[in-house]
């Protein structure tokens, strides 16, 4: 049972206030903050309790969503509760920051009306809300499909592109009659752990496939998939690359019955984001890392002893890239606590690297990684008081990228059909991509 | 009223608690019940309430609860959290007489909460942490084979990686220990500094166990010289050799070249009490010892000068030579000069003890215990009854709870005292009552208070004191108010009022005993 909820900006201001219940002042709002902004670092700030008052929050887009509660309620639930309001927000209004709240408050007030009564939630599915809710989302930037269709190169004629660029996927719903588009988009986080040989410690995948549907009505949606997709690890894998997962998980709304045969989900997608499947495939990669990581480290040996050579040698496999590039590929590199200076060898212009004496580390960053392409950097440290324990501290690589177009299990979708067909235009687009959770690599 | 669907449904439920003929008959009593149990049409915020209610229905025979869990079984594994969390709640609750059921349920819902532990949110992941740390306090081995997912990614915030490590320690066995203590080893570095200190903690607790391994790498870390973790790594020393006293070797060659200047005052702390209790194997401690007397003025924290004046003092005892001329220079900067009360006592007394002579002082310092290994390896706790959190399952309190043992980054190990009422222990239960006698008010209660009316007649007080023996008799000649004062401070008593008649005296004495026991002796 949720007493109140309140949604403030990261430097405390009142954004957003709701009391469902009348058990609390508005003083809690200001208390809330206090007790967030005292907790210091290893404190975990989720849950706290003032008095008989507990408070849940969670962090996104740069705002706190706190719900209190007296009763001793279900911490899932009640996180829950906060991640679908802010996935609704988000799909009603573009964009979650603190300017896209303040401009569709009432819209917020509208929601939180019809999803919360007296305190019990009572549903957060977007098919039932849009019975209700009748005020429009006001975005910042508006978009409008016809901007896409200039996508090319110039000189080039004016086919519909193919491609439509990333933003497509963060485009509000509207509700009005307008284009009907479907985005199908499949994501997956690696997490992968590479130890100090090589050796591969642990590597995981965390996908989904997610269904944003911008089409008012929609009717039955069938998704494809690989044919020889398998679930669970007694399977065997049969010859060339089989397409497995460990464990994967469906909404509700899925229906399986020609899974088993034929490997198609159908669903009735309602309007916004949701999320239509779930998997995870821990350690029994199919496919090797896209990145190897070769780092060195030396003493410099010459006259001065205080200096350290890093060389970093980057390689993205070839095979799959080959058209492709990695985007917004960043490496972190733990340092000693006393470097004073960075010096670097990069081998193109629009790489960067500096040093964050802050977090002791040096931040490499690649906006353009090309398939197959190996790049190497040379960073020449200046530390202070280096000894032999310093290099331990060159600590675990971390890296951060993205790889559009691919898949790491393999995972496609063959088709997306609609049945029946709409009478209007439809577009449908499908995207891969997969993001780096936690991809480190020990010295 | 929550959503639960169907309107069929809501208003079955409604005319069944409302009649009580239904309620009588508890054949259609429960087939209404079942209908609400039909849980696949209800959407996931009506499944938790209407479990959340059930969980006030109390079946009537044991064939309607089994075929209640049953019903309830597809829950159990459903990827909604919250669905999972109140199904496992509702079946402890139903099942608390039947532990191989429950266990069971556990088992089952590893899977979910394991992913629920990975899942993109934070705040999920960090609820179902709490909530796995309070599965394994029953059933250790549950999550044994699954260590991998509690390995910290980089970018997880700092209260995530702390419950992790936690996890992490209960988790470890011969199999995976190598790998565990790789992982936290590298967690030692990170930029966070209660992170790392939470990582050394663990390390120190995993030591219990796995002495060797876990010393090697401790003693590396003191190589970094890096000051928050060779802070911390002193205190886990100081802790580990409490319970494992046979790690002293490593201990000793780890401090023999020691030259760093710390500025945090708890791990100075434990850096002399180390050379304190080792002092007679390192060669350098009586001058690691003097650079610290020698900046004792600008010494801010208490405790760190009665670590201080304890450690020199036990150095005395084994070398007595170097350390007998800052032992002075100590005695009498502290009585003369310092302003703490605790720091000036803890001084007198060390002063007057050596008045009384060696063989008291040694009897005093190093009678008491030097280690307890009855604390035991981390391994081999008893595993819990479910009943005992099973009322806090999906709540808030495990999420609350957690944030109170977070925080503080030491183990539960007790800090060996080094102040006086420990070390005196043997000599003032001379001249005390047995600790069974019922005037003293209750010590676990805190607060002591006056009660008008004692528990005890004073014929029966008179009866119980003559049958005490005699535990040691103090010859006493007592020729000035000086020598008194002076004897009784030796047994940690001191004089409420006094008067004499004649020859006889008669003294009103209190004093404060092991665990803060009040004494009041006539």
């Amino acid at each position: 049972m949720i007493s109140q909820v309140f949604i403030l900006s990261s430097k405390g201001d009142h954004l957003i206030y709701k009391d469902f219940r009348g058990e609390a002042g508005k003083d809690a709002v200001n208390k809330f903050y206090e007790m967030v902004t005292a907790l210091t670092g290893g404190q975990p700030p989720v849950v706290m309790k003032h008095k008989e008052l507990h408070f849940v929050h969670i962090r996104q887009g740069g705002l706190y969503w706190v719900a209190t509660t007296k009763a001793d309620a279900s911490p899932f639930t009640i996180i829950e509760f906060l991640n679908r309001l802010t996935a609704l927000v988000k799909d009603y209004c573009g964009c979650l920051s603190e300017k896209s709240v303040q401009m569709n408050f009432a819209l917020i007030y509208e929601l939180l009306d019809e999803v919360v009564d007296f305190g019990y939630i009572q549903t957060t599915s977007t098919d039932i809300l849009k019975n209700f809710i009748q005020t429009e989302a006001v975005s910042s930037k508006p978009f409008s499909l016809f901007d896409l269709s200039n996508v090319g190169l110039f000189g080039a004629d004016t086919q519909q592109n193919k491609v439509a660029p990333s933003a497509a996927a963060t485009r509000p719903i509207v509700s009005s009659q307008g284009e009907q588009v479907k985005n199908v988009s499949t994501a997956g986080c690696y997490g992968l752990f590479l130890g100090a040989s090589g050796v591969l410690m642990k590597a995981d995948i965390e996908g989904e496939i997610r269904v944003k549907c911008y089409m008012p009505s929609c009717s039955e949606m069938r998704i494809g998939l690989n044919e020889e997709f398998s679930i669970g690890k007694s399977q065997l894998s049969g010859y060339g690359a089989a397409v497995r997962v460990d464990e994967c998980s469906f909404h509700q709304a899925v229906r399986l019955d020609e899974f088993d045969t034929y490997r198609i989900l159908k669903v009735c997608p309602s309007q916004g984001e949701q999320t239509v499947m779930q998997y995870q495939l821990c350690d029994d990669l199919p496919t090797a890392p896209p990145f190897r990581l070769f780092p060195s480290i030396e003493r410099d040996s010459g006259g001065r002893y205080r200096t350290l050579f890093i060389h970093v040698p980057l390689s993205l496999r070839q095979s799959l890239f080959s058209y492709s590039a990695a985007i917004n590929v960043s490496i972190t590199i733990p340092v000693p606590k006393g470097s004073l200076r960075l010096s670097q060898e990069l081998s193109s212009p629009d790489q960067s690297a500096e040093l964050q004496p802050k977090n002791k580390a040096v931040h490499w960053e690649i906006p353009r990684f090309p398939g197959g392409a190996q790049l190497s950097a040379l960073f020449k440290l200046e530390v202070s008081g280096l000894s032999a324990a310093s290099l331990q501290e060159v600590g675990p690589v971390s890296l951060s990228f993205e790889l559009p177009k691919y898949t790491s299990t393999g995972l496609q979708i063959r088709f997306l059909r609609l049945s029946p067909i709409q009478p209007g235009p439809s577009q449908r687009w499908v995207r891969y991509v997969t993001h780096s959770d936690s991809y480190t690599i020990r010295i | 009223m929550p959503y639960l669907g169907d309107e069929h449904t809501v208003r079955e439920l409604r005319r069944a608690l409302s009649n009580p003929n239904v309620q009588a008959d508890h054949l259609r009593y429960r087939n209404t019940i079942h209908r609400v149990i039909r849980l696949k049409l209800c959407d996931v915020w009506g499944q938790s309430e209407v479990l959340a209610v059930l969980q006030r229905y109390r079946p009537r025979s044991e064939d309607e609860l089994f075929d209640i869990l049953s019903l309830l079984d597809p829950a159990l594994l459903s990827h909604h959290a919250p669905v999972m969390a109140a199904t496992l709640r509702l079946f402890l609750s139903l099942c608390s007489t039947l532990p191989a059921v429950c266990m069971s349920a556990l088992e089952r819902v590893r899977g979910p909460l394991l992913a629920a532990a990975g899942s993109t949110s934070r705040e999920l992941r960090y609820a179902a942490l709490c909530h796995i740390q309070l599965l394994l306090r029953s059933e250790p081995g549950l999550m044994g084979e699954h260590y991998k997912r509690f390995f910290c990614g980089y970018a997880e915030p700092p209260y995530i990686k702390q419950n992790k490590m936690q996890v992490l320690v209960e988790l470890v066995n011969d199999d995976n220990v190598a790998m565990v203590l790789d992982e936290l080893r590298g967690y030692c570095t990170d930029v966070n500094t209660e992170t790392s200190q939470t990582a050394i903690n663990a390390i120190g607790s995993i030591g219990r166990s796995y002495t060797d391994r876990c010393l090697a790498i401790l003693t590396g870390l003191l190589g970094l010289k890096q000051e928050h973790i060779t802070s911390a790594v002193l205190q886990t020393l100081r802790d580990l050799v409490w319970v494992c006293p046979q790690c002293g070797d490593a201990v000793c060659s780890a401090l023999e070249g020691w030259e760093d200047n710390l500025q945090d005052s708890q791990g100075r702390g434990a850096l002399l009490w180390l050379l304190g209790v080792y002092g007679d194997r390192v060669t350098g401690a009586p001058y690691l010892l003097e650079d610290c007397i020698d900046g004792v003025r600008s010494e801010v924290s208490a405790e760190v000068k009665t670590e201080l004046l304890t450690a020199t003092l036990r150095l005395f005892l084994s070398r007595p030579a170097e350390t007998q001329d800052m032992m002075g220079r100590l005695l009498v900067y502290c009585i003369e000069e310092e302003v703490d009360m605790c720091v000036r006592d803890q001084a007198l007394l060390y002063y007057r003890l050596l008045h009384c002579g060696i063989e008291e002082v040694r009897q005093v310092l190093q009678g008491g215990r030097r280690s307890d290994p009855s604390l035991g390896p981390l391994i081999g706790r008893p595993p819990e009854p479910i009943s005992q959190w099973a009322s806090s399952f999906n709540t808030l309190e495990p999420l609350t709870l957690g944030a109170s043992t977070v925080g503080n980054s030491d183990p539960a190990t007790p800090k060996p005292s080094t102040l006086t009422p420990n070390t005196l222990t043997s000599n003032a239960e001379a001249m005390t009552p047995t600790p069974g006698d019922p005037h003293l008010p209750d010590c676990s209660s805190g607060a002591l208070s006056l009660s008008v009316s004692p528990a005890l007649t004073p014929e029966e007080f008179e009866r119980l004191w003559l049958q005490l023996e005699k535990g040691a008799c103090l010859e006493v000649c007592v020729y000035s108010n000086l020598a008194k004062n002076r004897i009784l401070s030796t047994i940690n008593c001191q004089c409420f009022s006094m008067t004499h008649r004649g020859n006889s005296w008669l003294l009103v004495l209190f004093s404060l005993g092991v665990c803060d026991n009040f004494f009041v002796i006539f």
